[in-house]
Parts: structure tokens; sequence; C-alpha cells
């Protein structure tokens, strides 16, 4: 065995610029096809998890038109309070859909704990403007908040996107229910567990007010629900119940909170299996009953669409495995053609070596371990690479498993090209008259 | 008798026919004789060299080895004959040109479990035997051709093989160097180590105790010089 070890060893360091090249290429590529194929690993287990969502429902946001103009005309009607309200109990009444209430909202949390992650506009790259925001508070004093991601959530969208916990509770019935001075409760994201437990109250400002929070349990990792036609990622958010307000306002600070809170409940998302168009005449028929014409629209079908490229999140996922088994194809290849090479340009030193006692089956050990040396190496690098984009260009590195995958199908075809080549070769023309 | 050549066949198969290197070749061969194998060029010295090495197998006939049948089927045992037995010398020395003149070698000495004290005792006791005990970590293209040959001549002596074939040893060397590989090899053959020597040179094939000529893959009538 020593002299197979010393021999490969040697061919290794006969051309050492190729093979460095070679492994390098092959890092790269491993790097490359890890990355999708993690991609398409954690994509295709969130889709997996909605699929259901996909077959044949379709998601349509819904918005209002109180821009304007309309919104000032919709500011003097003395019952908007009550249209808004039934308009949104006529949405959740409706059997031709399912609505729901679901609206993405900032807040701000006061002696924020977090990480830097979960603050608004940080995958923008901009949001130290989040940070340490000073907000007055009640008796007229600033205080310093963070503005993080939030994301508002109506009764029935936890079982509908079959959300669950990792510790704690969901929100119950009853914490729907608006309640002026009374804490609210919220939900965190997994980012959050480190910094903050089951139990914690903190304050908090929203749009329509500031209260106290109680923070009754944790979403586990990967929950994502579909807003904007995209899967949406909570692991960084704050979940929020978008409560219903049973009595209708009575002062200035109730006639504003009762306006964000309805604004935001009012412009959730259908889920149907009908057309665009169908919702939109139940909407407008909706809105004629509460003489409240064109008030609210459906903003186009989702589909199962991308709002990138514009595809099906199927045929996006196809991309991503088509693209990461090219890489491995091309990655293959390439081994191959460097292996073949290299028995050609190798075979009167094969040839001296057995015929200074040296076996067939030594000369096949000295290649496999040479092509085993190229994998380990390129596999090594390329996973330490894979992961660094896992982690910079999202899709979760899921399990490192996946790039052992890869390496064996790299490995097996030059192995076999090379096996052949060596015995189909008769190396004693090497040895003969130049 | 070491060798007992019956009936050696040996074609090799292109893409449009086939080529007969060995056609029926008898021969054996004494322990302790230099014998020449002359031959035009193409015509399969080098071939039945390769044959007698274990190097490359047979289509037909039989191959004794001390009278022990050498089995051309079983890789191994091929490998592990020609590590016991041969040596082998050829015209373009076959040196490895990125190891040095220690690592040549020593490298039939790999593929036995010896110690590395051991394996170096050996080299330079070869070495100190064909005169190049001072260039032992000089590399192959640093040496003239004649020392390359010697280098060639103490690898394939290194392990005290039975067997030495030599394929056009002088081929690539002048005169004065010929007669001094010549006379390596009548020394080795003092020795008591069998020596075939495959030449185009008659006058090289006169040095040794006998020559058998090859023509048409066959071996001539044998004549005693």
């Amino acid at each position: 065995m020593k002299h197979i070890l010393s021999e490969i060893k040697f061919s290794i360091n006969k051309k050492s610029h190729l093979t460095f090249l070679v492994i390098c290429l092959g890092m790269i590529s491993t790097s490359l096809s890890f990355f999708s194929i993690n991609l398409y690993r954690s994509s295709y287990a969130d889709v997996d998890q909605y699929h259901h969502l996909y077959e044949e429902v379709r998601y349509y946001m819904t918005a209002d038109n109180f821009v304007g103009e309309s919104e000032k005309k919709f500011g003097k009607d003395p019952n908007r309070y009550l249209k808004l309200k039934r308009y949104n109990e006529k949405m959740n009444e409706c059997e031709d859909f399912v609505y729901l209430e679901q609206y993405n909202q900032v807040i701000y949390i006061k002696n924020y704990k977090g990480n830097d992650k979960n603050l608004e506009r940080y995958e923008e790259g901009d949001y130290q403007d989040s940070k340490n925001v000073a907000i007055s508070s009640a008796n007229g004093t600033e205080e310093i908040y963070s503005c993080v991601k939030c994301f508002w959530i109506g009764l029935n969208v936890i079982n509908h996107y079959k959300l669950e916990m990792s510790e704690g509770e969901a929100f119950q019935e009853e914490d729907y229910v608006w309640e002026e001075n009374q804490p609210i409760k919220i939900i965190l994201g997994q980012e959050y567990k480190n910094d903050y437990k089951v139990g914690d109250k903190i304050q908090i400002d929203m749009i329509m007010a500031q209260k106290e929070a109680i923070i009754v349990g944790f979403l586990e990792e990967g929950s994502n629900i579909l807003y904007h036609s995209q899967l949406l990622n909570l692991d960084r958010y704050v979940v929020l119940p978008l409560s219903n307000i049973s009595e209708l306002p009575q002062t200035d600070s109730q006639e504003f909170t009762f306006w964000m809170l309805y604004l935001m409940k009012n412009c959730g998302t259908v889920a149907t299996t009908l057309s665009p168009n169908q919702v939109q005449d139940i909407v407008l028929e909706i809105c004629k009953e509460l003489d409240i014409k064109s008030a609210y629209y459906v903003d186009g079908a989702t589909n199962q669409q991308s709002s990138t490229f514009g595809m099906n999140i199927d045929t996006i996922l196809k991309i991503i495995f088509t693209v990461a088994i090219g890489i491995l194809l091309f990655t293959c290849i390439i081994l191959t053609i460097y292996i073949y090479m290299k028995i050609r340009s190798n075979g009167r030193y094969y040839a001296i070596l057995l015929m200074n006692g040296f076996s067939t089956m030594d000369l096949i050990w000295i290649i496999m371990g040479e092509i085993l040396f190229v994998i380990a190496l390129s596999t090594i690098g390329g996973s330490v690479l894979g992961i660094l984009l896992c982690y910079l260009f999202g899709g979760r590195a899921i399990t490192i498993g996946y790039i052992f995958l890869p390496a064996f199908f790299i490995a097996v075809l030059p192995m076999i090209i090379a096996v052949r080549k060596l015995l189909k070769t008769d190396l004693c023309m090497y040895l003969r008259e130049e | 008798m070491l060798i007992e050549l019956n009936g050696i066949k040996k074609y090799y198969n292109s893409k449009k026919n086939r080529i007969i290197a060995l056609d029926g070749v008898d021969l054996k061969i004494a322990k302790g004789e230099l014998l020449a194998i002359m031959g035009k060029s193409g015509c399969g010295k080098s071939t039945l060299l390769h044959i007698l090495g274990g190097l490359t197998g047979i289509n037909d006939g039989a191959y004794r080895y001390r009278g022990e049948k050498v089995d051309f089927e079983n890789k191994r045992k091929l490998a592990e004959f020609r590590r016991k037995n041969v040596g082998f010398i050829v015209q373009n020395f076959a040196l490895i040109e990125e190891k040095t003149v220690y690592g040549n070698v020593e490298l039939p000495l790999n593929t036995r479990k010896l110690s590395k004290n051991k394996r170096e005792e050996m080299v330079y006791e070869i070495l100190n035997r064909v005169g190049l005990e001072d260039k032992v970590r000089r590399y192959p293209y640093e040496l003239s051709g004649g020392e390359q040959q010697r280098v060639a001549i103490a690898r394939a002596l290194i392990h005290n093989p039975q067997l030495l074939l030599a394929d056009e040893p002088t081929g690539s060397l002048d005169e004065e160097n010929q007669r001094i590989i010549l006379n390596m090899l009548k020394e080795v053959v003092k020795n008591g180590t069998t020596v075939v020597l495959a030449t185009h040179d008659i006058d090289i094939a006169g040095e040794c105790d006998r020559y058998r000529y090859i023509s048409s893959g066959k071996i001539k009538e044998p004549e005693k010089i």
C-alpha cells in the first residue's frame, strides 16, 4: 500500500499546476452544485409544505382606492367606519373564497434586543435609520425605539398556512379583539429566539397606538405565508393579530385606531378557485351594497406565479435543479477528460512501473487514488464555499450530506473511464524504441 | 532449463487487420546464459522479451519458467513473477525524469516490505557496483546516455533477478559506452543471472554465448557462435 500511496503523491505532483486547476474547478462546481441543490431542497421544502395551496387555489391581493380625492370623499362619509366594518365582515363571510387578513406593516420596539437582521430594510442595506428612532411617548418624553419587520394576520391565517409554533402558543380567538388599554399578544419568528422568551413584555409603537406587548410564542423556523405572489418567510418578523373592534369609535384616537386597523384588515388576500374577474365582481357587488362604489379592487391573480421572472414556482425549482445537475455533469466531464489525458500522457510512466514489479491493480489504485484526492479536496473546499453561498444568498444549507451526492456522482464516471482506458492500453508500446 | 517456450503466438488486432508478431516460437534458454535475439526492426524481438518478462500475454502456446507454467491470465501472479525474477533494461533507458537516480533505482524495492534503511543500503550498494554512487541525487537529464543506462541496469539488478531482459541496451550509446554496458552484462552473467538481449547489431550478438534470429514471427535454427 505504501508504494501505491507514494506513487499517487508522485503522480499528483507530476503536473501539480494542472491538478491544482482541476481541484479549483471542482471546488467551484461542487459549491455551486451544493448551493443549487440546497436551494432546490429548501425551496421545495417550503413549497411542498404549501403545495396544497398551489394545486387549484389562486391567491389575489386586494387593495383599496382610498387615495387623493376618493380618500377625502370617503373621509367625509358619516358612516365610513360602519362601512369599513361591514365590508370586512362580508369579505370574511363570503362563501366563494377564503379571505385572509394579512398585511405587512412595521412596528417599533423600545429597547430592542434583537438582531439587526430583523430590522426594517436590512436586506436593502440601509437599515441604520431603523435603529435608534426617537418616538414621543404618551407623557411627551422621547424614547428610543427600533423599527422592525412586522406582519399582521387575521384569525384564519395560522390555520390556513398550517403555521406551527416551536414554543409557546398561537393567537387564540380572544386575542383578535382590540382592547384599548390592554396589552397586545405577539408572536415572534425564529430569529428572535436567542434574544427574547415567551412571557417577555415589551413596549411597542404601532402605527395607530403604543402598547405593551406580551410574547406568547415563537413560530417554527421556515414558517412562510404567501404574500405578493411569493412565499414570505416569517423568521425575522414580529407577528401581530389583526384585531376586530366591536364598537364603532367614539373619540379621535379611537377613530384613528379604527381607521388604520380596518384599512389593513380590508387589504387582505383572497384564496379561491375563481378567476380574478369573478372575484372582482364579488368585491364590486359588496362595495355596491355598502355604497362604497369601487372602493376595493383585486390586484390580479398570482395563480402560482412568482413575481420574479413571472414563472410558475415549480418551473423555477426545476430550472434550479437542472442547473445543479448541469454543473455536476460539466464537472464530471472535465474530470473525466483530465484523467483520460493524464493516463495517455502517463503511459510511459505506468509501463515503467509495470516493468519494475507493479501490478495492473496497483496502477488502477494509483489512478483511483488520484481521482479520490481531487474529489476529496474539491468536496471539502466546495462544502465550505457552498455553505457560504447558502448563507449569503439564501437557500438554507439543509444538510451537508447533499455534498456527498455530487461528489460520488463526479467520481464514478471518471473512475470507470480511467480503468477502462488503462486496461485497453498496451503499455508495452511505451517501452519500445522511440 | 530456466525457460522453455513452446509454440508461442502473439498477434495484435488493429482496426483493419491482424498483425502477427510471433507465429509459433519455440525457444529454450539455460540458466546463466547470455543469449542474443536478433532481427530487423519490427520483427518481434521486443514482443518476445515482453512475453519472457511477463509484461504482455500470449495468444497461444506455453511459457515455462523453471518448469512451472507462467499464468498470463492471473495478473497478480504475473506481477509477482516479474517482481521476483525479472529485471528489464530498454534502449531509451525508461527512467522516470521527475525522480532522482535514487528514486529510479529504488523503484523495484517499493513493492517489497523492506525498511527505509535496508532500501537505502541496497540502492547505494548497486550504484557502487555500476560506478554511480556520486550521482545518487541527480536527475536523469543531468546524466549522459551511458550513465543513464547504467542507472537503468542498477534498477534492473537491485532485487537480484534471475532473468535480465535487455531490449537494445546499447542502441542509443556511442562505441565506448556500448563496450561498458556489454561488459557489465557479461559480469552479470558471470554472477549467475541469465541475460536475454535483443539487438539488430551482429557485433553485439557476436559477444554473446549464442544468438537466435527472428524472422516472419518464428525463431530460426540455432547457431552456436
